[in-house]
């Protein structure tokens, strides 16, 4: 009792004021106390409760069979006569069904005379006043088909939902026929056009997020749908999606408004449901508690003791419901605790534990259901999927391969929740990601990061946000929104965080790899015009007006329930902003918008028809997909774009393919080494394996024979030579793929060996005395006839003479001369090249070939200035001079070898 | 072409790479079996002409005229039913289904190893084993 004394000293003595509010008060606590525990408290009321427990009354207890929601949507792609299949199909299962009907719907009789009476019960989703009945409500359909069959009026009382999504929904709902048409038919071709066809319409089951199966409605309607993938779960016919969501081939975008009809059937089947407290009771007991406060705060005095009782006594409350609701401690505890702060928090504690408490009871109950169907995991706390990922980057990001990484989460509540589960997780992945690409870069390899933070986004076939590395020196963002407003909340912040990123690439990797113009070229030469000058500068100006629109941002951010995650990134966008705006100021930024599909499009040069085909095979059957890369620019450079699943989770039970599918990775792979790109089908691994097979039989049967007969000595020196040599060739392949794999391009450049210079300029010297006579410039060569190698990278030598003759054909005028003169001295071989021509001012000059002149323009000797640098890893020198009217000389130093 | 089928069984191997034919040519000669040798398709074909063969073994990845394209020819220009036995390093099903819509036998994916070549030819051209 001691509690209950006040401050001033005075004893707390309940026989001083009669009827005391201490007596009200304590038995109170024991009676709600005993509420709790029977889970009798009106935990429901504020949501779905009254018409669903009555409509789902029918249902017994401890029935776990499936629930089969049919909703007989006019707009359903499903038509009567599949529906009525999967009835059937759904029968043999033992399935109860639960039927909405609309007023249009088109599906008829059969269709409801499809079901039993003993298990069907039929919703009408849309009603109206009857006109015979005062008070009554009709549902036209009904009238007409379901004769006979167990009516139930309402739909889960979802106009009741008063927070997150449902509040949208809720608005969605006042809105007529038509409204709903027209804005169905925005979000479906703004945002669903891309890749999804009208045959995409998928069944979805109930549960948590990212674990419970679904799949095409096609493939169930074929009959592909097991006993165990619908057992006690609910499942979902002709259900289109609402406005908020988008149809999904994969699971880790929750299905809103179905999630939580499902959840919440499947909670009343597990016997979750709490039984309704009778409304006298209920006003009795808030009517007691009222007058309890009433008497009782007078007696306590305002002191900063009762006050910090109420707060204490309201911050329990709050509290223990925030905490018990977001991180699912044991249910019957939550109840105990947000009972004891019920009756210990009067009035106001009180109307703070009734909110609390429906948010809890509410999230308890589905996330009780999603352990109870999940195997007590979220899909968000799957440590695998992380380190899957982890390790599927590490593996290609060595291949000198560009990377679309893509990661989803949602606004919706049971992801939300599930997502503060898994902040740290995220925060791990997204902290192994930058070190990834910061890594990859210092090998000047390729990455692309994509990410995205709302469900809108699909992540099979969006690809939100791609950021393209010094592989493409371009870069490219695809944002696909269903949202007006996403721009402003999402697509700045994600641009920012691609520059970040950006910006970590070019201070890792400067020099952008010669190789990366072929698709650059093709890449600028498609969408420069369009779509860079308007991306990027809305991208360049929000830059310039960061102050500003951080404001704005941040007051949308409000209204976004991944506001976390947002302000994380926003707080780190703010930290990075001053370098970020000098690294805009002094780059050449070009940000694309494109598609998946336009991106495909454009890097094979296919049709968009194609390229949609091509995708959606990706997403409908995991197909690898690969595409020869036509190459304009170099006819010396084979490429190949391979489109392929990113495939989250091996482990499966239940083989649902595209429930694995978490994306789509896109490797660019350059195979001019292998030189055969007509041979080449599939991926290159598989031609890779092709050859190698080849080899296997040869040495397997070889070795067969050698150990089936007594051979003679020649066959046998026979046998061991062939065993010998195909031993080597595949070994060499085995070679070539490892080379290939480290990185075939760089190490190219960057590893120098011995090389025949002769050879070489004798070999580019027809090209480039071609190239002269067409221009009327004479091109005079000065080579020995006898010299030492050099020590030089074949394909970065190349690339550096291209470059350096290119530089002086462009400097020479009609009638002008080209010296190239190659000598040797000492350890050195000196390589001049000169012009005649119009030259430039020797600063000038200077400033072109200075990586750190923030003057030079950032496209102007870009590809010289690469070439030229690339010397260096070799051990060679280089140096340039310059003077208007006179041209251009240039002296490369290589080392020899001997 | 000529009518006399030769004894023992001739065996015609159609691959690229000729040391496979010298490995097989040492196997199979011991258990009883002639072979000849064609580089690629055409020479393939030039052998149908003089030859009749009592098994051929391709590979599907010939020069000029590939292993199915070849089948194709075989069986439309030729009245006997030649058991022809594929290897092939594609193992998808689309190469199986093209190699059995060409009237290929047997399919073999590469690896092979020489049992299975010797327990087909066996079969397929009726010799017991011993």
């Amino acid at each position: 009792m001691g509690l209950l004394s006040t401050t001033q000293g005075r004893r707390f003595r309940p026989n001083e004021w009669g009827w005391s509010g201490f007596i009200l008060t304590f038995w109170l606590t024991i009676i709600l106390l005993v509420l709790e525990l029977t889970n009798a408290l009106p935990a429901f009321d504020s949501f779905c409760y009254d018409r669903s427990v009555d409509l789902l009354g029918r249902l017994k207890k401890n029935d776990n069979r499936s629930i089969l929601l049919i909703e007989s949507h006019p707009s359903t792609s499903v038509t009567e006569r599949q529906a009525i299949s999967l009835v059937e199909k759904l029968k043999a299962y033992g399935a109860r069904y639960i039927v909405f009907t609309y007023l249009d719907s088109d599906w008829g009789p059969e269709f409801y005379a499809s079901f039993s009476k003993d298990d069907a019960v039929i919703l009408p989703r849309e009603i109206f006043p009857s006109p015979t009945k005062p008070g009554h409500f009709e549902s036209q359909p009904l009238l007409k088909h379901a004769d006979g069959l167990p009516l139930k009026w309402g739909h889960l009382g979802m106009p009741k939902l008063e927070y997150g999504s449902f509040k949208q929904f809720q608005t969605y709902s006042h809105l007529d026929d038509g409204d709903h048409k027209n804005l169905e038919s925005l979000v479906y071709e703004e945002l669903t056009g891309e890749i999804l066809d009208d045959e995409t319409v998928f069944i979805e089951f109930s549960g948590p997020p990212g674990r419970l199966p679904q799949l095409f409605s096609k493939e169930a309607l074929r009959g592909g749908l097991s006993p165990q993938l619908v057992k006690g779960r609910c499942v979902m016919i002709g259900q289109l999606h609402e406005y908020e969501y988008l149809k999904t081939p994969v699971s880790a975008i929750p299905m809103s408004l179905l999630e939580y009809r499902g959840n919440t059937l499947a909670s009343l089947l597990a016997q979750r449901t709490i039984s309704p407290t009778p409304i006298i009771v209920r006003f009795v007991v808030t009517i007691m508690l009222i007058l309890a406060s009433v008497i009782l705060f007078p007696q306590l005095r305002i002191s900063w003791s009762s006050i910090l009782f109420i707060v204490f006594a309201v911050g329990f409350v709050g509290l223990s419901g925030i905490c018990l609701g977001y991180y699912r401690i044991w249910l019957p505890l939550g109840h105990l605790l947000a009972g004891l702060g019920l009756a210990w928090g009067g009035i106001l504690g009180m109307q703070l534990s009734r909110n609390e408490r429906s948010l809890t009871q509410l999230s308890l109950a589905a996330s009780g259901n999603a352990r109870f169907q999940s195997d007590k995991k979220q899909f968000c706390q799957d440590e695998d999927f992380f380190n899957h990922l982890t390790q599927f980057v590490l593996q290609l990001l060595p291949a000198n391969r560009m990377i679309i990484f893509e990661r989803s989460t949602t606004n919706e509540p049971l992801a939300r929740y599930s997502f503060r589960c898994s902040k740290d997780d995220y925060a791990d992945a997204m902290e192994s990601l930058v070190t990834i690409s910061d890594e990859a870069h210092l090998q000047r390899k390729p990455v692309c990061l994509t990410n995205f933070f709302k469900n809108s986004v699909h992540p099979c076939y969006a690809c939100p946000l791609v950021l393209a590395g010094s592989r493409l020196g371009t870069w490219v963002v695809e944002i696909k929104s269903d949202d007006t407003d996403f721009d402003e909340k999402i697509v700045a912040p994600l641009a920012d965080l691609a520059q970040e990123i950006g910006e970590l690439l070019v201070q890792k990797n400067s020099i952008v790899p010669e190789g990366a113009r072929p698709i650059t070229s093709r890449i600028a030469r498609l969408f420069v015009q369009d779509l860079a000058e308007r991306v990027g500068t809305q991208l360049l100006e929000l830059m310039e007006h960061n102050e500003h629109e951080y404001g704005r941002m941040e007051s949308l951010f409000d209204t976004i329930s991944s506001a976390t995650i947002v302000y994380d990134l926003f707080g780190r966008l703010l930290q990075i902003n001053e370098q970020m705006s000098l690294w805009i100021q002094s780059r050449d930024l070009r940000v694309f918008e494109m598609t998946a599909v336009e991106f495909l499009e454009c890097v094979s040069g296919e049709s968009s028809a194609l390229s949609r085909e091509r995708l959606l095979n990706v997403v409908r059957s995991l197909e690898t997909v690969s595409v020869a890369v036509t190459d304009e620019f170099s006819k010396n450079q084979d490429l190949i774009l391979t489109a392929r699943p990113l495939i989250l989770s091996e482990s499966t039970q239940i083989d649902i393919r595209p429930f694995n599918l978490g994306g789509i990775v896109f490797e660019l792979t350059d195979v001019t080494v292998f030189n055969q790109m007509s041979l080449l089908r599939g991926t290159l691994f598989e031609q890779l394996g092709n050859l190698v097979r080849h080899d296997l039989s040869v040495i397997g049967v070889a070795s067969d024979v050698a150990t089936h007969y007594n051979l003679s000595e020649g066959d046998a020196a026979l046998i061991q030579q062939t065993v010998q040599q195909h031993i080597t060739h595949a070994a060499k392949i085995v070679g070539e793929s490892e080379e290939f794999i480290e990185g075939m391009f760089t190490s190219d450049v960057d590893k120098a060996y011995p090389l025949d210079l002769l050879d070489l300029i004798s070999s580019l010297s027809e090209g480039w005395a071609e190239h002269a006579t067409a221009k009327e410039i004479t091109l005079n060569l000065n080579t020995p006839s006898v010299m030492n190698y050099a020590f030089a990278s074949h394909v970065g030598l190349v690339s550096l003479f291209s470059e350096m003759v290119s530089f002086l054909f462009e400097d020479s005028h009609p009638g002008g001369a080209i010296e190239i003169a190659v000598h040797e001295d000492g350890y050195w071989i000196h390589l001049h090249f000169s012009s005649h021509g119009y030259g430039i001012p020797d600063d000038h000059l200077k400033s072109l070939l200075d990586e750190t002149d923030s003057t030079r323009l950032p496209e102007k000797g870009r590809g010289l200035f690469q070439a030229l640098h690339s010397i260096e890893p070799w051990g060679g020198t280089f140096s340039g001079l310059s003077e208007v009217g006179k041209g251009y000389n240039f002296t490369i130093e290589l080392r020899q070898f001997r | 072409m000529n009518n006399t089928t030769p004894e023992p069984p001739l065996i015609l191997i159609i691959d690229e790479d000729q040391s496979f034919f010298s490995v097989l040519q040492i196997g199979l000669s011991s258990e009883g079996f002639d072979l000849i040798y064609a580089g690629n398709g055409k020479h393939a074909q030039a052998c149908c002409e003089d030859h009749i063969f009592s098994a051929i073994i391709a590979e599907s990845s010939i020069p000029e005229l590939d292993g199915i394209q070849f089948t194709q020819w075989l069986r439309s220009h030729s009245d006997k039913p030649i058991p022809v036995i594929m290897m092939s390093s594609r193992t998808d099903a689309e190469t199986r289904e093209a190699a059995d819509a060409a009237g290929v036998t047997q399919f073999l994916a590469k690896p092979v190893s020489y049992e299975a070549i010797l327990m087909h030819l066996r079969k397929l051209t009726g010799i017991i084993d011993g």
